[in-house]
């Protein structure tokens, strides 16, 4: 359905591109490793939160009563989830790519890294799609999707913004697999908790 | 006044501690020394904080269950109360924390966590403001409220343990109730404490409804 409207998708990739960008120039192309993670991790933040905000709340309000009567809202929020999730992954991999090709590529343990990227990437995009849902619902304003979404979103961030330190920083990964496993379990709630509440929003 | 008792047993519970608290001898301990007295006055209201979500969430899956409003109203001024409670935690610890760290606001995971629930529930009042429709806004904001409890419970559940160098009393286990230090003279009054900021987190509350109710039986006569 979103691949139908070529121009959102477009929109989203040239918006990580000019934040790197923009952060590149910010820093004459010098940049410390502390603020390498931050930044990389804000400009993932953003973009899948633009990703998130797009499936949803650029439905117009007939396509959303046309959907009522074909979908089965479970199955409506499963393939939203599915969606934002690829979305957000291949985002964060693109962002990865265009921070390194320009600002440099500080991280040690790239494999962990990427591993952490896609986890985060579905976490994110688990929050963030439930919380798009619960704003279209509520009419539509990008700003009720911020003030929603940041106060879900952040606890995450901290985790990701510790465990990306550490793949940048350590000479060692400890405990990698127990952060991998806490980080994939709080990718996961989310999701569950947004299937299952889903169908209640959905009512009119 | 009869059945109101315990409302007034909650007061005197919490006279009880706010005297008594200053006057018994307290354990001496490290950097914390006779401030170790705040457990009083601050941490009860983290529980009322609690106590207060949890009846909210609880009223919020009970709208969605029966779509009867009065539950939704149970909901939000139990958040509204647990607002006001997270506020009061907030300015004892910020008092605390300035005489014992040195500074109102530090870097901490325990601090942060507080910040971030406050946020969320500040997000969730927000978004009933912008709902015109009653049942409408009744059920996304159930919905909102149950979707951040979960998260909220998790994330401070195991965020904090996560990462370790809190400097926050208490670290060890429950952040509340594991604190070591307190001796049983201590426990004596931080419990009724607890049991009585609760009764009057559930007054507070009740006030509220009231005036909710009331208000609306006046807009009906107009």
């Amino acid at each position: 359905m979103e691949l139908k409207q070529p121009h959102s998708l477009n929109g989203i990739l040239l918006y990580v591109i000019s934040t790197v960008f923009v952060t590149y120039l910010a820093f004459h192309g010098d940049i410390p490793i502390t603020a390498w993670n931050s930044v990389f991790w804000i400009i993932l933040m953003f973009g899948s939160m633009n990703a998130a905000s797009r499936v949803l709340y650029q439905e117009p309000y007939s396509r959303h009563a046309f959907y009522y009567q074909l979908l089965n809202p479970t199955h409506l929020i499963l393939s939203r989830l599915l969606y934002n999730g690829l979305l957000i992954g291949i985002l964060s991999l693109l962002t990865f790519g265009g921070f390194s090709l320009l600002c440099g590529n500080p991280v040690k343990h790239t494999s962990y890294f990427i591993f952490e990227l896609l986890i985060g990437g579905i976490g994110l995009s688990s929050v963030l799609t439930v919380v798009a849902a619960i704003a279209s619902r509520a009419g539509q304003s990008f700003s009720l999707m911020a003030i929603l979404s940041f106060p879900l979103v952040l606890p995450m961030m901290l985790v990701l913004i510790n465990l990306g330190e550490q793949a940048i920083t350590a000479d060692q990964i400890t405990n990698g697999l127990r952060g991998g496993i806490v980080l994939f379990l709080l990718a996961l709630l989310p999701a569950l908790i947004g299937v299952i509440l889903f169908p209640h929003l959905w009512r009119d | 006044m009869k059945q109101n008792w315990w409302r007034w047993l909650g007061g005197l519970l919490i006279l009880k501690s706010i005297i008594i608290g200053l006057l018994i001898p307290v354990p001496q301990l490290p950097v914390i020394h006779e401030s170790i007295r705040n457990l009083f006055y601050h941490v009860p209201m983290w529980f009322a904080m609690m106590t207060m979500f949890l009846c909210g969430v609880i009223n919020s899956l009970r709208y969605l269950k029966n779509f009867d409003i009065r539950y939704d109203r149970l909901a939000v001024e139990s958040v509204n109360t647990g607002i006001l409670f997270a506020f009061l935690g907030l300015f004892t610890g910020m008092i605390w924390a300035r005489f014992t760290w040195g500074d109102f606001w530090v870097n901490d995971p325990q601090l942060n966590g507080a910040g971030i629930t406050i946020l969320m529930y500040l997000a969730y009042l927000v978004l009933r403001h912008g709902i015109e429709e009653e049942q409408k806004r009744a059920r996304i904001s159930a919905v909102y409220n149950i979707f951040a409890f979960v998260l909220m419970i998790v994330f401070i559940g195991i965020l904090p343990r996560l990462s370790e160098g809190s400097i926050h009393p208490g670290k060890d286990g429950n952040p509340a109730l594991g604190v070591k230090g307190p001796d049983a003279t201590m426990r004596l009054v931080f419990y009724p404490a607890i049991v009585g900021w609760v009764i009057i987190a559930l007054t507070i509350r009740k006030i509220r409804l009231t005036h909710v109710y009331l208000n609306e039986k006046l807009l009906d006569k107009e």
